[in-house]
């Protein structure tokens, strides 16, 4: 079902998630997540209405939702900066599920091969051994499992398998990155693995642009969380203008303030549609190109956003009291993880230039 | 209150592929017979005689019922047919005005006589409109307007004004905004009427304005005791500010407000074919995941629009996110020039130094960016 087309069951979900995340995502408890805390009542309140494994299969203890309702609920979760890793969690558990893989319980997340060369796998009879070290790893600290990508020798890519990490198997450094969202880093040294915890890699269900699915499905989580997190900076921004007033009547009358919302509206727009569009395309079996695209213009919408949402709440919304930081600091993060709006125009434009110019046309209007 | 921005997905136009085919095969084809060489001017070039190719083929008023010369095609169909015309760089100029507003406003307030005379000719491609909004003291101020028409018993007089008028010299009828009442107290949106005016009409005037590339488009026309029949008032009078808004959503958000210079992010692609640089595929991947998102938000206005909605504030993002990347191409390119002995460097220059010199008109004909972004803000609820 395509993305902004709701069926019943995403009705339900998206009704659900919203009123969960409402209820539990004030600014004291984003806060207390950001010292530390885990939120256990909002991620329990989450599994037991079956939202974090919603796009598993019901025969792997899922609540057999599609990629799109997934990925509304992904929506949601930038809406409200959930800290919580449910992006992550929906997106390894549809991508194991549809490998015919029951997904792990609890919280997951997921390594890409970016900034991590794959780890190094070893057969020692039934079992494997793994040794590695993966970086920027969302809620590492919390995963019930780890999946990333591991080397077995063989030929090449030929030799990348699919590795499902419980979380006994590793250690964590901590890290954060600017919102602080926990990013770690999992060290494995001859981890002991057992036989079903190394797979083949299952196909990019979005096609090749060089980058492997984990990394591709990231990239679009992080456009999908910023089409959210804009739409609400966008309404608190118009809220914000309405409310404050300076020479004797509120900022929202000032064409100078106007006119910079306009230009946010455009860009909140731009994130949403393009995120849409490239949810739709893996719901079509197809998807390098739109992510390529999603992921740029949302990191670019990102940038010029989160700038005219601080200009217009001035010096109140620079406070740490103000509860805009929560999501402009993630939009900057977001923007960044899973590849930069420059490291995947690299590639999109590698992939424009391949087709020449006569090509371009026919590409544009085919993706 | 602010609602929300609304960009449901477009359906899938996958149906309409054997369309798309045949208008490429068809553009192909003139192409090759040297019909026409795409320049990168607004729009592509003007001519009567490929308009009256497409009229041909029924590529012009698809959407018109077919009583009138159209097809009763669907929206989707005409925006396959408007988009590969203008991503070809076609001369489509002579008929795009009547084809895209022209001919929906007299299929909705004109007679039964001036819709069997006028509409069929359209379809063929042998009428071309003008619009005449914008005179010397009325701009982004439209309400402004003063080009008066008197109603006597003969019909009505016109005296006054108008300017920026693009393909006046060329065009066999305006529609144009007249005044016929002045302003209520309570609304200064009162008292216009728009009129179908026949250029050839004795007492109107045509004199060219030159713009920077040295080209002829557009003009002032000016109206010296002209005498239009009573049946040339379009619609209610006094009341043609209530009219407007389906049209202005099309003209907004159609795929002309984001292929003005198209032409030359093709010339940077064909240039930089092989480079592989990865600054170069940075600055085209950019421009193109740019264009592939306005064109999604397009189509999806287009579908709200069939689907008969009014998205007035979508219609104004596609418009200004749209016209600010057409802007933005030029600057790119500049900067990604391939080398001096790039087999394609002449035609690339010419098209960027067209590309340069018509970029300001961009964001100010059809409405300037920041009476766009206005009406957006009033959307917000902000104003």
């Amino acid at each position: 079902m395509s993305p902004g087309t709701n069926t019943e069951m995403r009705t339900i979900l998206i009704d659900q998630a919203s009123r969960l995340l409402a209820d539990h995502t004030g600014k004291a408890m984003i806060d207390d997540v950001e010292n530390g805390t885990w939120p256990e009542d909002l991620w329990r309140e989450l599994e037991t209405a079956g939202l974090t494994r919603a796009a598993v299969a019901e025969n792997h203890d899922g609540a057999g939702a599609d990629f799109g309702d997934a990925l509304a609920l992904v929506r949601l979760a930038g809406r409200y900066a959930a800290p919580v890793p449910l992006a992550e969690t929906l997106i390894a558990g549809w991508l194991l599920s549809r490998s015919g893989i029951v997904p792990p319980a609890g919280p997951l997340s997921f390594a890409t091969g970016l900034k991590t060369a794959p780890l190094t796998l070893k057969r020692t009879g039934a079992t494997w051994s793994a040794s590695g070290t993966l970086y920027d790893i969302p809620w590492g600290r919390r995963a019930g499992a780890v999946i990333a990508t591991g080397d077995d020798g063989t030929n090449g890519t030929d030799g990348h398998r699919l590795v499902i990490l419980p979380q006994t198997v590793f250690t964590v450094r901590e890290n954060a990155n600017i919102a602080g969202e926990p990013r770690d880093t999992i060290v494995l040294e001859n981890a002991p693995l057992a036989e079903d915890a190394v797979r083949s890699m299952p196909g990019d269900p979005t096609g090749d642009l060089g980058g492997d699915a984990l990394l591709t499905l990231g990239a679009l989580s992080r456009a999908v969380l910023i089409a959210g997190a804009l739409e609400h900076v966008l309404e608190m921004s118009v809220a914000y203008a309405l409310d404050r007033e300076q020479f004797g009547r509120p900022i929202a009358k000032f064409q100078a303030i106007q006119q910079e919302l306009a230009v946010l509206a455009g860009e909140t727009a731009a994130a949403g549609a393009a995120a849409d569009a490239a949810i739709e395309a893996v719901e079509n079996g197809r998807g390098a190109f739109q992510i390529a695209a999603a992921k740029i213009r949302s990191g670019e919408a990102a940038s010029q956003g989160t700038a005219i949402a601080h200009q217009v709440h001035g010096a109140m919304g620079f406070t740490y009291e103000h509860p805009l930081h929560h999501l402009t600091r993630r939009l900057w993060a977001w923007r960044d993880e899973f590849g930069t709006d420059a490291d995947w125009a690299i590639r999109l434009g590698a992939l424009a230039a391949g087709e020449g110019g006569d090509g371009l046309w026919p590409l544009i209007t085919a993706s | 209150m602010f609602q929300g921005l609304r960009f449901t997905r477009p359906e899938n136009s996958g149906q309409y592929e054997p369309l798309r085919e045949e208008v490429r095969a068809f553009l192909k084809a003139e192409r090759d017979a040297g019909t026409y060489r795409p320049t990168g001017e607004f729009g592509g070039g003007f001519s009567f005689d490929f308009s009256k190719k497409l009229g041909d083929r029924g590529w012009i008023g698809m959407t018109w019922p077919k009583q009138y010369g159209g097809q009763d095609r669907s929206f989707a169909e005409r925006y396959v047919v408007s988009e590969e015309m203008l991503a070809a760089g076609a001369p489509v100029r002579a008929h795009w005005t009547a084809d895209r507003q022209s001919g929906p406003l007299l299929l909705r307030y004109g007679t039964e006589e001036q819709k069997k005379d006028i509409l069929p000719r359209i379809c063929k491609g042998e009428v071309c409109f003008c619009i005449g909004l914008s005179e010397p003291n009325s701009g982004s101020d439209l309400f402004s307007v003063q080009t008066k028409a008197v109603r006597t018993d003969e019909g009505w007089r016109i005296n006054g004004q108008k300017i920026w008028t693009s393909n006046a010299h060329r065009a066999h009828y305006m529609v144009a905004l007249l005044r016929t009442s002045p302003p209520s107290e309570d609304n200064r949106r009162f008292g216009l009427t728009q009129f179908l005016v026949d250029m050839k009409t004795p007492g109107i005037t045509v004199r060219p304005i030159i713009n920077i590339t040295g080209q002829h488009d557009f003009n002032d026309v000016f109206f010296d005791d002209v005498l239009l029949p009573h049946e040339a008032a379009m619609g209610e009078v006094d009341q043609a500010w209530k009219q407007a808004s389906a049209e202005l959503a099309y003209e907004r958000s159609g795929p002309e407000r984001f292929l003005s210079t198209y032409l030359l992010l093709e010339e940077l692609v064909r240039c930089h074919e092989g480079t592989n640089d990865a600054r170069v595929n940075e600055g085209i991947g950019r421009l193109v995941a740019q264009l592939w998102t306005l064109r999604q938000m397009s189509l999806s206005v287009a579908g709200m629009l069939q689907a008969g909605e009014t998205p007035t504030i979508e219609a104004s993002l596609v418009k200004d996110i749209g016209t600010n990347f057409e802007k933005h191409v030029p600057e790119v390119a500049r900067l990604l020039r391939p080398p001096r002995t790039a087999q394609d460097r002449a035609r690339f220059e010419s098209v960027l130094a067209l590309a340069t010199a018509l970029a300001p008109a961009l964001t100010i004909r059809g409405g300037t960016q920041e009476i766009l972004r206005g009406i957006i803000a009033r959307g917000l609820g902000l104003r």
